[in-house]
């Protein structure tokens, strides 16, 4: 536990301290909790220990004692019940509630991290530590107040209970206790890394049936069945053979256990039963015998449970270090102070921009970008895969903070708005878009919560969207599966369209967001803007020459700099880039 | 140890409900029990013994005791030591002998059992990725990818719970509980029916809180589920909640699902909890019943009835019955802690065997495509050598000759009806159709058309049969291997 305490420059105390801020108010229920436990034990300890007078009654000549400590243990065990089930209940309590607090604390840092942060700990990561990471933490959390704190109590009552009966033969027990807890810590200590090594591969083994369930088309289409079953076979080999071992390991466990229990039970026998009778019954009696027995019982398999707290909280350590480390972060991204809360219009201006992804990157996605667009104008943007596109129209609603230069919307640096009014005046068609499982109405409420349905029905029609939702059957009722998946490329495409125009925004962003609608849609949707919506900004990212030809500007990006800007017209003439790709276009259109 | 729960998506994921629903089919634990026989018998078998063996050990630790004080002790005091010593050697003695061999079977049977668990764990894995490849891509359309997954993932693992812990753990109960009935039955039928009284309570309350339990269980689960389909559909599209400034929308609705998945995790945690306290003390209170009860026997020396005879009871007697019965109410308490896992395994390994029942893409294509090259004829041969060209070879079983047809990537479709789902037809008696591939052969990939069975096929698709022989060289000049190619193009919209 104490070999790996700087982990991302966390230590155990500051991970501690950052996970206890989500207690709050179960509190109450975390400190009970231990109380009723101890309680508990208490009273359980004690039982044995009054058992053994009433033992040594039984051979007695009256009913009186009998009765008078059967009715005391009757009332031991009844409160000992009650108490067991209050710690029960409020452990309940207790660890679902810091899990819920964990959950939604978690949940709302991340909703406050810029693209960047979600960058750099990835999607999949913060999905995890707000799924399994909790979950482990919650299992942790409560074995910590409960059994980390019965078993260690029950283990010391035990062993004065068995000091009190008999000294020397209670030393057997405090003699066992090393020598046990050093065989089984050590075997946890052995099988822990073996552990932690499975579980990276079985991540592994499950991320390749993950792969294969979500692309099994192009496993498929590609004829990789037989690769991919050799590739699973092999990786559940090895999960298997690292499992074997952490098991067999492991095996040696309950022999180790039982072994010091029956030397210690054997032990007892040969001595109690030696002591009784050389002292005639008088030092040591049968009653206390079977109260010690009961107590060695106890105070071993408290060593077992122990190790089991060990291990299982040594493995949510590291949940905690990675939850604690999303708490712990400062978000890159956040609105300043008194900061500017309209968006005057839609103009947008690029002074020597420059923009690297990350400060390890030596290279850089946008190089001295120069760009001034009046507002209302509409701009195309075309370029080959990875020309730095995408990353340009991105620092615009300041998802990404441009590394130096300044970027202005409405004639300010957008630094100096409220993030909020920033991207509700400008609308991004990201290029990877999704829909959300919901009607298509709620995700057309996405970019105004209270439109009306014919407001709707207009941006629908605005990006042709309308009337393929006529043809549902629910129209604008159709469920829409997560991911959007249950509609085609093209449909969401333009349902993702309709969304952004429902903001009403100043200016207005397309990412490549109609290469799967056909030309003749594609051009509706290029008029419907012209026509209905004349006064926003509007940026279009394409591939297609067409989509783009109509601008008022185009600009042509190679390498993260923008090498062409101009008219169509200005641009054909010029015979560079932008001329190559038309002729492509076009020559291999009149080919087919 | 928990593994990420990925189980059903979203609200409306499918598949989530009838995954509960098909829980526990009768002849699923018949059916794992085959599967782990058929791999591991001699082991299995040795298992068994040993488990069995390790039991016994335990158990009759307390008839010693009992030996002990009555044949040692008690006649010890009064007569001093010299004269019980041979007794106390012997009883010592074979009390040993039975401790080593309890100790080494439990050994023997524990190591088996890590092959054993892990092996057949690794054999089911295997068999379900081999039925899963040759799935149609129906099945995937069908099912929710989080409950696919969940088998690999939940209930894999609930089955080595099972194999590897609950069975040895439960069989080693039974018998433990078995051989103290007997015991008890031995010494005194008056204890033992407070014993059987106190067992039925424990039992009964066992059924309810467990009952409750495992239903607060399935909707903790549930929420889970939920939850995290939430956190995974907000996460995948973040950038999406950013551009539209969802963020407090997102946490609304997230607050709702993690409230409610509370309020379930904190019911079944409570049932779960409360379970082993209340058993614990029961026990605690049969205890002290018993000695009362056994104190008032004793002292009225009342005729006490066993199967071994009548005969009055002795202090050694009431000693041992409370060893006993503590050790029984602490086997019913790990026994009652097990069934739930054993149900789970069960209901896991059903749906295991479900998706290795699921029934695979028919494959009646006899056409494959071979690599060929052309001899000085210009007849297009089979060959080995990677040549660039590629033909369909075609047996043709009436005549018993083969002919090859050189790939073009020609592709008809004639009276074809297609369909997503059986009641829904996208695709209506398709007349007729050409691929573009006639007029530029490299552009479009042949598109291997049986990526989606045909549910009510009136026509033929004439695209040179034959999924089996197509490997890397060919497919890999499509461009989008999904499901693009010109059948997808009239397929949408
Ligand atoms: N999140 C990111 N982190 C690091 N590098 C990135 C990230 N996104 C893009 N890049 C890199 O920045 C460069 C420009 O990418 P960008 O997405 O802007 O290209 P694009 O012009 O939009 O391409 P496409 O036409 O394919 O959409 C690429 O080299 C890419 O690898
Ligand atoms: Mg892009």
């Amino acid at each position: 536990m104490r070999n790996k305490n700087d982990r991302n420059g966390q230590t155990l105390g500051s991970v501690i301290h950052t996970l206890s801020g989500s207690v709050r108010e179960y509190k109450k229920a975390s400190i009970l909790t231990p109380l009723f436990v101890a309680g508990e034990v208490c009273l359980e300890c004690i039982l044995p220990f009054v058992m053994a007078e009433l033992i040594d009654d039984l051979s007695g000549n009256s009913v009186q004692p009998i009765l008078k400590y059967g009715a005391i243990l009757l009332a031991f065990a009844m409160c000992s019940l009650l108490f067991g089930v209050l710690s029960g209940r409020f452990a309940a309590t207790a660890s679902s509630g810091f899990a819920k607090n964990l959950r939604t604390d978690l949940f709302d840092k991340v909703q406050d991290l810029s693209f960047q942060d979600v960058d750099r700990f990835s999607t999949s990561s913060l999905v995890t530590r707000m799924t399994t990471d909790v979950t482990n933490v919650q299992n942790a959390y409560q074995m910590l107040i409960r059994i980390a704190v019965r078993t260690p109590l029950m283990m010391l009552f035990s062993l004065i209970m068995s000091f009190t009966i008999n000294a020397r033969i209670a030393l057997i027990f405090l003699c066992m206790v090393p020598v046990l807890a050093v065989i089984i810590f050590g075997i946890s200590l052995k099988v822990m890394p073996v552990f932690r090594r499975i579980f990276r591969k079985y991540d592994a083994m499950n991320e390749s049936v993950e792969e294969n369930v979500s692309g099994i088309r192009v496993v498929k289409a590609f004829v990789r069945e037989d690769y991919e079953k050799d590739k699973f076979h092999k990786a559940s080999g090895t999960v298997q053979k690292d499992f074997t071992m952490a098991e067999k390991i492991l095996a040696w466990n309950t022999p180790a256990m039982n072994a010091c229990m029956y030397v210690a039970l054997f032990l007892v026998s040969y001595l109690g039963a030696r002591l009784i009778i050389n002292t005639a019954g008088t030092g040591f009696t049968t009653g206390g015998l079977s109260s010690l027995i009961t107590y060695g019982v106890q105070i071993l398999s408290s060593i077992m449970m122990l190790s089991m707290v060990f291990v299982m909280t040594s493995m949510a350590q590291e949940s905690a270090e990675r939850i604690a480390e999303v708490l712990n972060y400062t978000p890159t991204l956040t609105s300043p102070e008194n900061a500017v809360t309209t968006v005057p219009d839609g103009s947008v201006d690029f002074d020597h921009v420059s923009f690297q992804y990350s400060s390890h990157s030596k290279r850089k996605a946008l190089t001295d970008i120069n760009l001034h667009i009046k507002s209302g104008e509409s701009v195309g943007i075309i370029g080959g895969t990875g020309s730095s596109k995408s990353t340009l129209i991105q620092l615009i609603p300041r998802l990404y903070d441009a590394t130096d230069g300044v970027v202005k919307v409405g004639g300010r640096d957008v630094k100096t708005y409220d993030l909020v009014s920033l991207r509700d005046a400008v609308a991004v068609v990201l290029q990877k878009n999704v829909l959300f499982s919901g009607t298509i109405l709620d995700n057309m409420r996405w970019g105004n919560e209270n439109a009306t349905e014919e407001e709707i029905e207009r941006c629908c029609r605005l990006a042709c969207a309308d009337e393929f939702i006529q043809q549902m059957p629910d129209k604008y009722n159709t469920w829409i599966e997560q991911g959007g998946t249950n509609v085609s490329g093209g449909q969401k495409q333009r349902l993702c369209i309709a969304r952004a125009l429902i903001k009403k925004p100043k200016i207005l962003i397309l990412d490549d967001s109609t290469s799967a609608v056909d030309t003749k849609t594609d051009a509706l949707i290029r008029r419907a803007f012209a026509e209905e919506i004349p006064d926003t900004t509007k940026i279009i990212i394409a591939q297609r020459i067409t989509s783009v030809q109509d601008c008022d500007m185009i600009l042509v990006m190679d390498g993260g700099r923008i090498v062409e800007q101009g008219t169509h017209d200005e641009l054909i003439s010029k015979g560079g880039i932008y001329r190559e790709i038309y002729d492509s276009q076009t020559g291999r259109k009149e080919a087919v | 140890m928990a593994q990420e729960n990925r189980g059903p998506r979203g609200r409306r994921g499918p598949g989530s409900l009838k995954d509960v629903k098909n829980a526990a089919k009768p002849g699923t634990a018949k059916r794992l029990i085959k599967y782990l026989f058929h791999y591991y018998r001699p082991q299995l078998i040795v298992v068994t013994i040993c488990i069995i063996l390790s039991a016994l050990a335990s158990t009759v630790a307390t008839v010693f005791m009992q030996r002990l004080i009555d044949e040692v002790i008690t006649p010890g005091i009064t007569e001093g030591f010299a004269a019980v010593a041979a007794k106390f050697v012997q009883i010592l003695a074979s009390m040993a002998i039975f401790y080593l061999v309890g100790i080494f079977s439990s050994f023997l049977y524990t190591r088996i059992m890590a092959t054993v668990t892990q092996g057949t764990l690794k054999h089911m894995r295997d068999d379900m990725f081999d039925r899963m490849e040759t799935l149609p891509i129906r099945y995937f359309d069908t099912h929710a990818h989080g409950s696919i997954m969940s088998t690999y993932t939940n209930d894999t693992d609930a089955i080595r719970q099972m194999i590897g812990q609950s069975l040895p753990m439960f069989i080693q109960s039974a018998v433990a509980i078995i051989a103290i009935i007997v015991m008890m039955l031995c010494y005194s039928i008056w204890l033992s029916l407070v014993v059987a009284v106190m067992i039925w309570i424990m039992l009964a309350l066992t059924g309810r809180i467990g009952g409750e339990s495992s239903a607060y269980m399935t909707r903790q689960q549930k929420s889970l589920a939920s939850v995290e389909g939430y956190i995974e559909e907000q996460m995948n599209g973040a950038r999406v909640v950013k551009v539209f400034n969802h963020e407090t929308r997102s946490r609304q609705d997230f607050k709702k699902l993690n409230d409610e998945l509370f309020s379930d995790s904190e019911k079944a945690n409570s049932a779960g909890n409360v379970l082993m306290p209340i058993l614990n003390n029961l026990g605690n209170i049969m205890y002290v019943l018993l000695a009362i009860l056994g104190g008032l026997l004793v002292f009225s020396h009342a005729v006490n009835i066993s199967l071994t005879g009548m005969g009055t009871i002795t202090a050694g007697i009431i000693v041992s019955f409370l060893s006993m019965s503590r050790q029984l109410s602490q086997t019913i308490g790990q026994i009652s802690n097990q069934v739930s896992l054993i149900a789970m395994g069960i209901a896991g390994a059903g749906r295991v065997f479900e998706l290795m029942d699921e029934k695979p893409e028919e494959d009646n294509g006899y056409v494959m495509l071979v690599n060929a090259k052309k001899d000085a004829d210009g007849n297009l041969t089979e060959t080995d050598e990677k040549t660039g060209l590629w033909a369909w070879k075609h047996f043709h079983k009436a005549d018993g000759t083969t002919t090859y047809v050189e790939l073009k990537g020609d592709i008809q479709m004639e009276h074809v009806d297609f369909s997503y789902n059986p009641d829904h037809e996208i695709l209506t008696t398709y007349r007729s159709m050409q691929s573009p591939a006639r007029r530029s052969p490299s552009s479009v990939p042949p598109v291997p058309e049986r990526r989606r069975s045909r549910t009510s096929s009136t026509g033929s698709m004439t695209s040179q049969t034959g999924r089996s022989g197509m490997t890397g060289s060919t497919s890999q000049r499509s461009k989008s291997p999904t499901f693009e190619g010109p059948l997808a193009w009239c397929c949408r919209t």
